[in-house]
C-alpha cells in the first residue's frame, strides 16, 4: 500500500513539473525573436488581460505577441499534443511501440489531398480541405481492405496500411512529376517537410474543436484502452467490445493527425517519440500516458518551432529539427531501455 | 448445472472433424480435466465454451442461457479464462494489470474505484502475489505470471473459470503447486475447465475427465474410470501404465519401452 501512495504521488509531482515546463517554454516562445521581448514583460502583457498592471512596454511587443506569436504558440500545443495523443492511441490499438499514427495512412494520404489541390490551383484554405480529405480517406481505404479480404486480423489492417501508403507516395509522385517546378513542386516539397510559419488565427478556430472533442472522448477511454493491449481474445474474454473500442481510436486518432497535418503539413517524429517518452516517465498505463503525451506533445512543437523561427534567417521546416533532434533522442531512448521495449 | 454443453461439434473442413457430439456437464466446485494429443482441438474446444467460435452443432448452456444468445459482457460474468502464458507488449505493473479482470463492471468513461482495487488487493493477497504489486508484468517469473493472471480472473468474480494449458512453460515445482491452487479453487465453488498435457493431473484432481483424440472422438467421465491404461496408451501411441502406489494412496502414469 505504501507503495502504493509513493506512486500516485510521484505522477502527481511530475505533471506540475512538466506544467511548469509548459508555462517556461510558452514565455519563452513568446519572447524570442527577431524581435526579442523580455521575459518579465512577455508574462505582464500575458497576464495585463486578467490583472490591472500598469503597462511598461511598447505597442510593438503587444502586437508582436498577439499578432504573430500567439496564434503560432496556440497551433504548436494543438497540433503538438494532436500527434502526440494519436500516436499513444495507435501504439495501443496495435499492441506495438513502434507505430507511429502514419501508419494507416493518413499523411500520405494528406500530402495527396493537398498536393492534388496545390496543382490544380487552389488556395490555402482549399490545400487544408484537400489535405483533411485525403488523409481521412486513405484511412477508409486502409481499414476497408481487410472486410474486403474477410480477414479482420490486426496483421491484414497494417499490411492494408503499408498497401494505401505505397499506393499515396506513388501517386504523390506522379503529382510531383507533373508539378510545375517554378512554384508548385517547391510548394508540396515545403508541405512535406511541416510549417507553421503561416499559420493564422482562422486555422486555429478551423481544427481547435476537433481535436479538442477527439482528444477528450481518447482521454475518457484512456483506463480501457490498456485493455487493448492484452490481446484481443483477452480483451473480449474480460467482457470489453474490441472492435468497437478499436474503431473508436483509430478513428479519433486519425481526424486528430489529418486536422493537425491540414494546417502544418507533415511533420515526422512527433507522434512516435513522444509517447515512448511518456511511457519511460510514468509507464505502461495509459491513464497516465495520455495526459502526460499531449503536454509533452505541445511543448515539443513550442521548443522546436520556436528554434525554427530563430535558427536561421530563413525559417526552417520543422521535419527538419523533428528529425535532428528526434533520431538521436530515440536513440538515446532505445539505450536507455536496452532495446526492452 | 452450471454448464451444459449438448452435442457440441466443430470442425474447420467437414472431411476433418474437430470433434463431434461432445456433451457433459459441471456444478459449482467440478473440475474437468481435457486430455488430448497435440493439435487435437482442446483449445478449439475451450474456444467454443466461452463463443469465441461458433460450433457447428449442439449448444453450450450456462445457468439455463444459450452462450451464443449472450453477450461478450454477460459471459465475462460466468467465466474468467486463463490463457496459456505469454509475455504482453507493455509491462503494467502487477497490480494495474489484475485490475483490468473488473473491466466488465466498469464503464468505458471510468477508471477503477477504490472498490476495484480492494478486490485487487485480496486476489493478490490470495494469490501470495502482494509484494509484486509495484513490479512490471514482464519482469517476473513464468510462476509469478501464471499467478497475476489468476488473481485477475478472481477479480472478474467469476462462477467457471477456464485454465488453457495452465502447467506449460512452468517449472516442476510451480507445476504442482498450479494443481493444488486449481483444487482449492475448485474447493472455494468455482467450476474448473482445463486442458493438459499431464494424464497426472486428471489423477491428481480426481474428478470429471475428457479425452479428445485425433478423430475427433469425444469422451466423458469420471477421471477414475475414464483414465486407463489402455485410452492413454492409445491416445498418446506409446505405451503407458498406471500402477497404484502404495505409499501415495493413487495411482501414478508411466510411460514404459
Amino acid at each position: 500500500m505504501l507503495g502504493f501512495k509513493k506512486n500516485v504521488f510521484s505522477y502527481k509531482k511530475l505533471f506540475i513539473a512538466i506544467l511548469f515546463l509548459f508555462f517556461l517554454v510558452i514565455i519563452f516562445a513568446l519572447s524570442t525573436g527577431r524581435y526579442f521581448i523580455s521575459f518579465s514583460d512577455t508574462i505582464k502583457i500575458l497576464f495585463s488581460n486578467i490583472l490591472p498592471i500598469e503597462k511598461t512596454w511598447d505597442d510593438t511587443a503587444e502586437g508582436v505577441i498577439y499578432n504573430l506569436r500567439f496564434p503560432r504558440l496556440l497551433g504548436a500545443i494543438l497540433i503538438g499534443s494532436a500527434f502526440a495523443i494519436s500516436g499513444a492511441g495507435y501504439q495501443a490499438v496495435f499492441k506495438n511501440p513502434l507505430v507511429s499514427p502514419d501508419l494507416l495512412g493518413v499523411s500520405s494520404g494528406a500530402t495527396v489531398g493537398a498536393a492534388l489541390v496545390i496543382i490544380l490551383g487552389g488556395g490555402k484554405m482549399t490545400i487544408q480541405f484537400g489535405a483533411f480529405l485525403g488523409g481521412v480517406l486513405a484511412v477508409i481505404l486502409a481499414t476497408t481492405i481487410p472486410r474486403l479480404l474477410k480477414n479482420n486480423t490486426m496483421m491484414v489492417l497494417v499490411l492494408s496500411g503499408i498497401i494505401v501508403s505505397g499506393l499515396m507516395s506513388s501517386i504523390i509522385g506522379v503529382i510531383k512529376f507533373l508539378a510545375d517546378p517554378e512554384d508548385q513542386l517547391a510548394a508540396i516539397v515545403y508541405w512535406q517537410m511541416g510549417s507553421l510559419a503561416k499559420i493564422h488565427m482562422s486555422d486555429i478556430y478551423g481544427i481547435s474543436p476537433i481535436i479538442v472533442f477527439t482528444s477528450l472522448i481518447l482521454l475518457a477511454i484512456r483506463w480501457r484502452v490498456n485493455i487493448l493491449t492484452l490481446g484481443d481474445k483477452e480483451a473480449k474474454l474480460l467482457g470489453v467490445n474490441v472492435s468497437f473500442l478499436r474503431i473508436i481510436i483509430i478513428f479519433c486518432a486519425t481526424l486528430l493527425t489529418a486536422s493537425a497535418v491540414s494546417v502544418s503539413g507533415t511533420i515526422g517524429w512527433l507522434g512516435l517519440i513522444i509517447p515512448h517518452l511518456a511511457r519511460l516517465l510514468v509507464g505502461p498505463d495509459n491513464t497516465k500516458v495520455f495526459p502526460v503525451a499531449i503536454m509533452l506533445g505541445a511543448i515539443f512543437l513550442i521548443v522546436v518551432d520556436t528554434l525554427a523561427r530563430i535558427l536561421t534567417p530563413a525559417e526552417l521546416p520543422l521535419t527538419i529539427l523533428t528529425g535532428l533532434i528526434g533520431a538521436p533522442f530515440y536513440f538515446w531512448l532505445l539505450a536507455r531501455q536496452r532495446v526492452r521495449l | 448445472m452450471l454448464i451444459d454443453v449438448e452435442n457440441l461439434s466443430f470442425y474447420y473442413e467437414a472431411d476433418k472433424i474437430i470433434f463431434n457430439k461432445a456433451s457433459f456437464s459441471l456444478s459449482a466446485g467440478d473440475v474437468l480435466t481435457i486430455l488430448g494429443p497435440n493439435g487435437a482441438g482442446k483449445s478449439t474446444m475451450l474456444n467454443c465454451l466461452v463463443n469465441l467460435l461458433q460450433a457447428k452443432s449442439g449448444k453450450v448452456i450456462i445457468n439455463g442461457e444459450n452462450i451464443s444468445k449472450m453477450s461478450i459482457r454477460e459471459i465475462s460474468k460466468y467465466i474468467g479464462y486463463v490463457p496459456q502464458i505469454h509475455l504482453p507488449t507493455y509491462g503494467y505493473m502487477v497490480r494495474e494489470y489484475i485490475v483490468m479482470g473488473r473491466a466488465s463492471k466498469i464503464g468505458i468513461f471510468s477508471k477503477p474505484s477504490k472498490e476495484d482495487y480492494f478486490f485487487v488487493d485480496k486476489a493478490m493477497e490470495k494469490m501470495e502475489i502482494s509484494h509484486l504489486a509495484w513490479k512490471p508484468y514482464t519482469e517476473i517469473s513464468g510462476g509469478e505470471r501464471q499467478k497475476a493472471t489468476i488473481a485477475k480472473v478472481l477479480v472478474q468474480e467469476p462462477k467457471i473459470i477456464i485454465l488453457d494449458e495452465p502447467t506449460s512453460y512452468l517449472d516442476y515445482g510451480y507445476q504442482y503447486k498450479t494443481i493444488n491452487l486449481v483444487k482449492s479453487l475448485s474447493e472455494e465453488g468455482y467450476a474448473i475447465i482445463m486442458t493438459t498435457h499431464q494424464p497426472e493431473h486428471a489423477i491428481m484432481l480426481d474428478k470429471y475427465s475428457a479425452i479428445i483424440d485425433y478423430n475427433g472422438n469425444f469422451k466423458f467421465g469420471e477421471s477414475k474410470k475414464i483414465i486407463t491404461e489402455s485410452l492413454l496408451s492409445d491416445l498418446y501411441k506409446i505405451k503407458i501404465k498406471i500402477p497404484f502406489i502404495e505409499s501415495l494412496q493413487r495411482k501414478v502414469v508411466c510411460p514404459i519401452d
